[in-house]
C-alpha cells in the first residue's frame, strides 16, 4: 500500500511538472487551455480512503498553483473533481463490481470506450468549469467560461488519452 | 448538541471538502482584491527555486528572439542618440530628457517566472527592494511596455503584467490628436490588447502606432504599446472596438527594465495635498 502510494505520488508529480514545464508553455489559442495533469485524480484506486483521495488531489493542485502563481485555482478545481469522482464512484457507478473484475479505476477496458469517455469527460468538464469560473471571476463572462471549459475539456481528454498510450508503450 | 455532532459526523466528508474550497477560493479572492498580500506568490523562495530551473531551460529556446529584440533596441537607441553619448557600463543608466527635469533611472532584471495562460497574469523578476525596486514602478521589455510592480521582497518583485485583466495604461496615437481612453486586456489572446473609449470621430486605421501617453505618471511617455490591428464598430455605440497587437511578446520576454521615476514621490505629495484640499 505504502509503496503503491509513493509510486502514485511520483506519477502525479511528473504529471504536474509536465503541465508546468510543457503544456502551459504552449499557446493553443484563446479558447483551448488543456490541463491533462488531472489524469492523476482519475488514476486514484477505488480502495483508497476517501479523505486521502480528496487531500491528495487538493495538495497536488496547490503545488501547481504555487508553481504557476495562480492563487487557488487548481486546488479548488482539483478538490471539486476529487469530490465529484468520489461521489460518482459511490452513488452512480458500481465500484465494487469494477474492482471484482480486477480494475483499480475506471479504464477503457472495462465495459466499452463510450462508458469510459462519458465518465472522464463529464468529470473533466466539472473541473474546467470550476477552474475557469474562478479564473474569469465575473458573472458577465458566463458564456466565455462555458465555451472555454467545453473546448478545453475536449483538448484535455485527448491529451489524457495520449498520456495513457505513451505510458503503456513504455 | 448531540444532534449537531451527529450532523457533522454524518457530513464530515462534505464539510472537509467545503473547508478546502473555502481556503482555495479565499486565496483566489485575496489574489483578485489585494494582489500583494497573496499567500503563495512566487516571491516565496520555494517556488522561485523551481521557476529558476524552468527559466534556465526555456531561456535557451528564447535566445534567438531575445537577440533579435536586443539588436532592434540597440538600433533604436543609436538612432535616438543626440550626440555620440556614452552610456556607463553599469546596470543602472541615468536618462534625462531635453529639459533636464524628468529623470528616469532604468534597472535591468531577469524574468524568473511568468504566466500567459491565466486571466490575471504576473511576472516575477529577480530584483527587489535591495536593488531599489519599489511598488508602482513601471516595467518595460526591450520592445515595449511589460507591466507595473505590485509587490516587492528583498530580492524579488511581482509585476502585474500588461496581459492582466486589472492592468490599465493611458495610450496616445502620435499620428492623430488622440490622447484619451485606456488600454486593458480582455483575457482572450495574449498577443492582443484592447483600446477602449475611442470616439468614432477619430480617424484611426490599422497599422498606426500606439504608445504610452505623456499624461501617464508611471510609464515614461512614448513607450510602444503596439500597433492597431483591427478597428471595428458595434452597432449604436459611439466608440470603436480596437485591438492592438502588443509590441511585447509576453511568451518570449526573458529580461526587462524597471523604470524608477525619480520624482514620483513629489507627484504623490501633490496628489495627496490636492485630495486633502477637496
Amino acid at each position: 500500500m505504502a509503496i503503491e502510494l509513493i509510486k502514485y505520488l511520483i506519477a502525479a508529480i511528473i504529471l504536474v511538472f509536465l503541465q508546468f514545464f510543457l503544456i502551459q508553455e504552449i499557446n493553443f489559442g484563446a479558447w483551448l487551455k488543456p490541463m491533462p495533469y488531472i489524469l492523476f485524480i482519475f488514476l486514484l484506486p477505488f480502495s483508497y480512503n476517501r479523505y486521502l483521495k480528496l487531500l491528495a488531489a487538493f495538495f497536488i493542485g496547490l503545488l501547481l498553483d504555487i508553481l504557476s502563481n495562480s492563487g487557488g485555482l487548481h486546488a479548488a478545481a482539483c478538490a471539486t473533481l476529487a469530490f465529484g469522482r468520489i461521489m460518482t464512484d459511490e452513488k452512480l457507478i458500481d465500484a465494487d463490481a469494477i474492482q471484482l473484475q480486477g480494475f483499480h479505476h475506471v479504464t477503457p477496458e472495462y465495459k466499452n470506450f463510450r462508458y469510459y469517455a462519458l465518465y472522464i469527460f463529464s468529470l473533466t468538464f466539472l473541473h474546467h468549469c470550476v477552474y475557469f469560473t474562478l479564473d474569469y471571476f465575473t458573472i458577465t463572462a458566463f458564456l466565455s467560461v462555458l465555451a472555454t471549459s467545453l473546448i478545453s475539456s475536449i483538448g484535455t481528454f485527448l491529451l489524457m488519452l495520449l498520456y495513457k498510450t505513451i505510458a503503456k508503450i513504455q | 448538541m448531540v444532534f449537531l455532532f451527529r450532523l457533522i459526523r454524518k457530513n464530515l466528508f462534505f464539510i472537509s471538502y467545503l473547508l478546502l474550497m473555502i481556503f482555495s477560493i479565499g486565496q483566489v479572492v485575496r489574489f483578485n482584491i489585494y494582489q500583494q498580500s497573496y499567500f503563495f506568490n512566487t516571491s516565496s523562495a520555494f517556488a522561485n527555486g523551481l521557476s529558476r530551473v524552468k527559466t534556465n531551460v526555456t531561456d535557451y529556446f528564447k535566445l534567438v528572439d531575445v537577440n533579435k529584440s536586443l539588436a532592434e533596441e540597440n538600433r533604436k537607441l543609436r538612432s535616438a542618440l543626440f550626440e555620440n553619448q556614452q552610456f556607463n557600463d553599469s546596470s543602472t543608466v541615468l536618462m534625462k530628457d531635453s529639459l533636464g527635469k524628468k529623470k528616469y533611472q532604468y534597472l535591468t532584471a531577469n524574468v524568473v517566472q511568468l504566466t500567459t495562460h491565466l486571466q490575471n497574469n504576473f511576472i516575477t523578476i529577480d530584483k527587489g527592494s535591495n536593488q531599489g525596486v519599489r511598488k508602482d514602478m513601471a516595467v518595460l521589455s526591450p520592445s515595449g511596455i511589460a507591466g507595473i510592480v505590485i509587490d516587492v521582497t528583498e530580492d524579488f518583485s511581482l509585476v502585474l503584467s500588461a496581459i492582466n485583466a486589472q492592468f490599465k495604461a493611458t495610450p496616445m496615437i502620435p499620428q492623430t490628436s488622440f490622447r484619451d481612453g485606456s488600454v486593458s486586456w480582455n483575457g482572450k489572446d495574449p498577443t492582443l490588447i484592447q483600446l477602449n473609449g475611442v470616439s468614432r470621430f477619430e480617424k484611426i486605421t490599422p497599422g498606426m502606432d500606439v504608445v504610452t501617453s505623456n499624461y501617464s505618471v508611471k510609464f515614461p511617455a512614448g513607450i510602444p504599446i503596439g500597433k492597431v490591428a483591427r478597428v471595428s464598430k458595434t452597432g449604436g455605440s459611439s466608440f470603436y472596438d480596437i485591438d492592438i497587437k502588443l509590441a511585447t511578446d509576453f511568451r518570449k520576454i526573458s529580461h526587462v527594465y524597471v523604470v524608477n521615476y525619480q520624482f514620483s514621490s513629489q507627484i504623490d505629495t501633490l496628489n495627496r495635498r490636492a485630495s486633502r484640499g477637496n
